[in-house]
This record gives structure tokens, C-alpha cells and sequence, in this order.
């Protein structure tokens, strides 16, 4: 099986070689990305707009870690909580991002905290509805055991709830990495704020195939990069479950 | 003042069910008085749904009663307390913690020291003889020895009564005959009153000096037999003493008659 895959990469590669001899200008080719990509990172300034980009995604991630871990902790504790809040939750959930955007940019402007807001919007939604599953998956089995054994209020909470809530908490963390990392360059594509979408957007207007290839292979590159370290994070953090679903 | 440790008093606990306009009344207790002595081992058995689980919550004071009485010591209670301690069915250990962890669980809000808790831990964790997993964690483990961590727990509070729910209900007959003889052998060691929820005529015989019999709809005491054998019960030959099969016979015809009431 792993050699009909590998052949079907080097088969891919060779008939997108071919489609760039035929008209380079618009498919690109796979030696000219290469090539592309070396002189961004030597010249270009890549490496440094990679680091900014991550930078901001990480900083904008946190916020919305913050902010969606304690809404979702909120509205899985407390019935009031999740009766006023979750409609608001769900429309959020459902409205397009670049729905968002233009009002986005009315409050924040197109700087550094548009950005930030940008991931918050995009991403903090994403850990609401898994912390809160996890803290009513929590107190549903362990709120007798804590009362019968007289463990109550920050003792439960820090004891019980956070540690019974923390695999649910990862997997919000893990489904929502690559979306931070689109937020992020859609932010800069949009409002051209320095970085990897910024280098996207001057690509298109000089309609410059090979860079356009050569920062989404590098964009690919970076979310897999921090795909596979959050699923680290989690199976770590998720030790204690004998099945940890993917 | 009462000689008794469980004092249960014409306990009734009904609540209401079913959509807003057609609320119906259910009552899960009726009318159940019981009391149980100091060091006593008292069975609670009947079918399933007959509120025999229902009342332990209520002794423990997970679950508010509606009418009468529930006295520990002598004193009505009405919330949890550090003089009972609750071993539930399906073991409820939190998975994150080694079985160390679980056992000092319970001791995290009252010793402030972490080694005066685990020393506490340890001694039980070898009472119940799971020293060598004390670093392991709960899905390590076989159903049994889970058992033995939430039993450990339970001691670990140094509670005077043991609030068992069907604490062997989930295990295979062979370990469940093993965790009844560690259960004895725990119980003359300590000397705590139990109180013991199943619906296993023979476990309840077994184990207990006494066995109330619950029937259903509404849940209540409908027989106590005392049980005639002597501790220590280690030897399983007593299940086929004649006392023994009369006993079983007794009970089940009244267990079966309770079913035949409702089941037309």
C-alpha cells in the first residue's frame, strides 16, 4: 500500500513537472516551487514572516483557548449559562468567518489586534462546545462520588472538574489548530498585515504562480508541523485513557 | 439516646415525573423503618427499581427523603457526612489518578500534608492488598482490584459505616466470591457497620447478619431475616448447609411472589 501511495506522489509530481513546461507562467512546477521557495527563505524574508505568523496565530489561540474554555465551562455547569448563552453560541458557530470580518475591522482596525480578534472569533467557538460536553460528562459521573466523599467548590473544581474536562479541552484544542492558522493568514490576506497571507495576496496581484505554490506548500508545512505537536499535547495529556480516538 | 447506629424512621421519598400537565406522583420509598446496630453487616435486597439503592443514597445523604427520619449516632442527617462513606457500583475512581491518588482523594480536603495522607492511603491500599499497583492507574486494572481501590477509598476516611451499592454487581462470579471473603475478612479487621445493597440472595446470606427485603412499587421493607451463621463465614461449605438452602428458599419465594404482584 505505502508504495502505491509513494508512486502516486512521484506520478502527481512528474505530470505537474509536464503541465509547467507546457505553460509555466500558470501552473507553476514543482522544481520552479522549490527554487521559489529557497530564494523566499533566503531572500525574501520568509523565516521571519513564518515566526510572525505563528507568533500571532499562537497569542490569537490562547485568547480563544481562555475565552472558549470558560464560556464552555460556563455553559456546561451552570443551566442559566447555557439557556441565555448557547443560541448566540450556535449562530456564532455557523456564520462564515469572513462574515465577520468587515465588522471586525469597523472595531479593531487592521492591525495586530484585528488579527488577534480574527482567531478569537474563529477558533474560540471551537473549545466552547467540547468543554462543555466534558464539564456536564464530569459532573455527571463524578458529582455524587465528590459530594459522598465531601469534596465541594475548589476543591471539586480543580480536582474533578478541570482534570475530567481536560481530554475534552485537547480535542477542542486539536480540531481547531488548523483554523487558527487560517484565521490568521486570511486576516493578513485581507488586510494585508505582514506575513504569509500578505505574501499571498502581493503574489496574486503580480500573478506569481511560483510564490503562491511556494507559501502554501510552506503554510502546509506549518500546520502540519503544529497538528502533529498538538496531538502530541493530547495524547500526552490524555495518557490515563486507555482509548484515545483520534 | 439510642443504642442503634442507623436509625431509619418511617422514611418515604417520592418525587414528581412525566410532562408539566400530566405530573404523576412516584413513590420510590414508602413507609421503610430499619435500624441497624453498631459494627452491624445488614443486606438491603430486592429486584431492581425496588428503591433499595435509592434508600443507601438517602442514608449517605446524596439524595434528600420526603418524609420521616434517618438518624446516624442518633442525630438526623441530612447531607454527606465524614462518618459514612459511599462505595458505588460501577467504582466511579477518577481515571487520571493512580490508585494512590484515588485513595488519598477523599483526605485531600481535611490533611493538609501529603505524606501523612498517603501513609494513611498505603495502609489501606495493603488492607485490601493492592500494594503493588499502588502507582498504577484505574483502566490498568481488572474490575476487582478497581473494587478494592474504591473500598480502600472508602476506608480511607476512616468512616464508622460502609455504604456499599451493589459493589460486586459488576464482576464474574468467581471474583465476586473472592471479593465477598476479602469484604469479611475487612469487615471483622475494622469493624464498621455495613450496610450492603444487592439483589443476590445468596450474597446477601453470605455476607450478612441480617437481610432486608425490599419489594417494589411502591419500594419497602417487606421481611427481615436474621441470618443464623457465625463469623468468620470463610469457608464456603456454609452455602451448602441445609439453613442455608431454607434461607435461600424462603427469600425467593418471596421475591417471586412480589414479582407475580406486578408483573400482571
Amino acid at each position: 500500500m505505502k508504495y502505491i501511495k509513494v508512486a502516486g506522489v512521484v506520478v502527481f509530481l512528474l505530470l505537474w513537472q509536464l503541465a509547467g513546461q507546457i505553460n509555466p507562467g500558470i501552473y507553476s512546477s514543482p522544481t520552479l516551487v522549490v527554487t521559489e521557495i529557497v530564494r523566499l527563505f533566503t531572500e525574501g524574508g520568509l523565516l521571519g514572516l513564518v515566526f510572525g505568523t505563528v507568533a500571532t496565530m499562537l497569542l490569537g489561540w490562547a485568547f480563544a483557548a481562555v475565552i472558549g474554555v470558560f464560556t464552555g465551562f460556563l455553559i456546561g455547569r451552570y443551566r442559566l449559562a447555557s439557556l441565555v448563552l448557547e443560541p448566540y453560541l450556535v449562530a456564532l458557530y455557523s456564520v462564515p468567518l469572513i462574515a465577520v470580518v468587515p465588522l471586525l475591522v469597523i472595531w479593531f482596525g487592521i492591525g495586530q489586534t484585528f488579527l488577534l480578534a480574527t482567531i478569537v472569533v474563529a477558533t474560540g467557538i471551537m473549545l466552547v462546545f467540547p468543554t462543555a460536553a466534558g464539564t456536564r460528562e464530569t459532573v455527571r459521573v463524578y458529582d455524587q462520588v465528590a459530594r459522598a466523599y465531601c469534596v465541594s467548590g475548589r476543591h471539586f473544581l480543580f480536582k474533578v472538574l478541570l482534570p475530567g474536562a481536560l481530554p475534552f479541552i485537547a480535542t477542542g484544542m486539536r480540531i481547531s489548530v488548523q483554523r487558527a492558522l487560517m484565521a490568521v493568514i486570511v486576516g493578513q490576506f485581507l488586510v494585508g498585515h505582514p506575513g504569509l497571507g500578505t505574501l499571498l495576496s502581493d503574489a496574486r496581484v503580480r500573478l506569481d504562480a511560483d510564490e503562491v505554490f511556494a507559501v502554501a506548500l510552506v503554510a502546509l508545512a506549518v500546520g502540519a508541523a503544529l497538528t502533529a505537536l498538538v496531538g502530541w499535547a493530547d495524547r500526552t495529556l490524555s495518557a490515563w485513557r486507555p482509548e484515545v480516538t483520534s | 439516646m439510642s443504642t442503634q447506629k442507623i436509625e431509619i424512621d418511617t422514611v418515604g421519598k417520592s418525587y414528581e415525573t412525566g410532562p408539566r400537565k400530566k405530573r404523576k406522583v412516584v413513590h420510590a420509598l414508602k413507609d421503610v423503618s430499619l435500624t441497624i446496630a453498631p459494627g452491624g453487616f445488614v443486606s438491603l435486597l430486592g429486584p431492581s427499581g425496588c428503591g433499595k439503592t435509592t434508600l443507601l443514597k438517602c442514608i449517605d445523604g446524596l439524595i434528600p427523603i420526603t418524609e420521616g427520619e434517618i438518624r446516624v449516632g442518633g442525630k438526623a442527617i441530612a447531607d454527606p457526612g465524614r462518618d459514612r462513606a459511599f462505595v458505588f457500583q460501577d467504582f466511579r475512581l477518577l481515571p487520571w489518578r493512580t490508585v494512590l491518588g484515588n485513595v488519598c482523594f477523599p483526605l485531600e480536603t481535611t490533611i493538609s500534608s501529603k505524606a501523612e495522607r498517603e501513609a494513611i492511603a498505603k495502609k489501606y491500599i495493603d488492607m485490601v492488598g493492592l500494594t503493588a499497583f499502588e502507582r498504577h492507574h484505574p483502566h490498568e486494572l481488572s474490575g476487582g482490584m478497581q473494587q478494592r481501590v474504591g473500598i480502600a477509598r472508602a476506608l480511607a476516611v476512616d468512616p464508622d459505616i460502609l455504604l456499599m451499592d451493589e459493589p460486586f454487581g459488576a464482576l464474574d462470579a468467581q471474583t465476586r466470591e473472592l471479593m465477598q471473603v476479602e469484604l469479611l475478612r475487612i469487615w471483622e479487621l475494622t469493624g464498621k457497620t455495613v450496610v450492603f445493597v444487592t439483589h443476590s440472595v445468596d450474597e446477601a446470606i453470605f455476607l450478612s447478619q441480617r437481610i432486608a427485603v425490599f419489594s417494589s412499587r411502591p419500594g419497602t421493607i417487606s421481611a427481615e431475616f436474621d441470618v443464623p451463621f457465625a463469623y468468620p463465614r470463610t469457608d464456603l461449605g456454609i452455602r451448602r448447609d441445609p439453613r442455608f438452602t431454607d434461607l435461600r428458599q424462603e427469600i425467593w419465594r418471596l421475591l417471586k411472589g412480589d414479582q407475580n404482584s406486578f408483573s400482571d
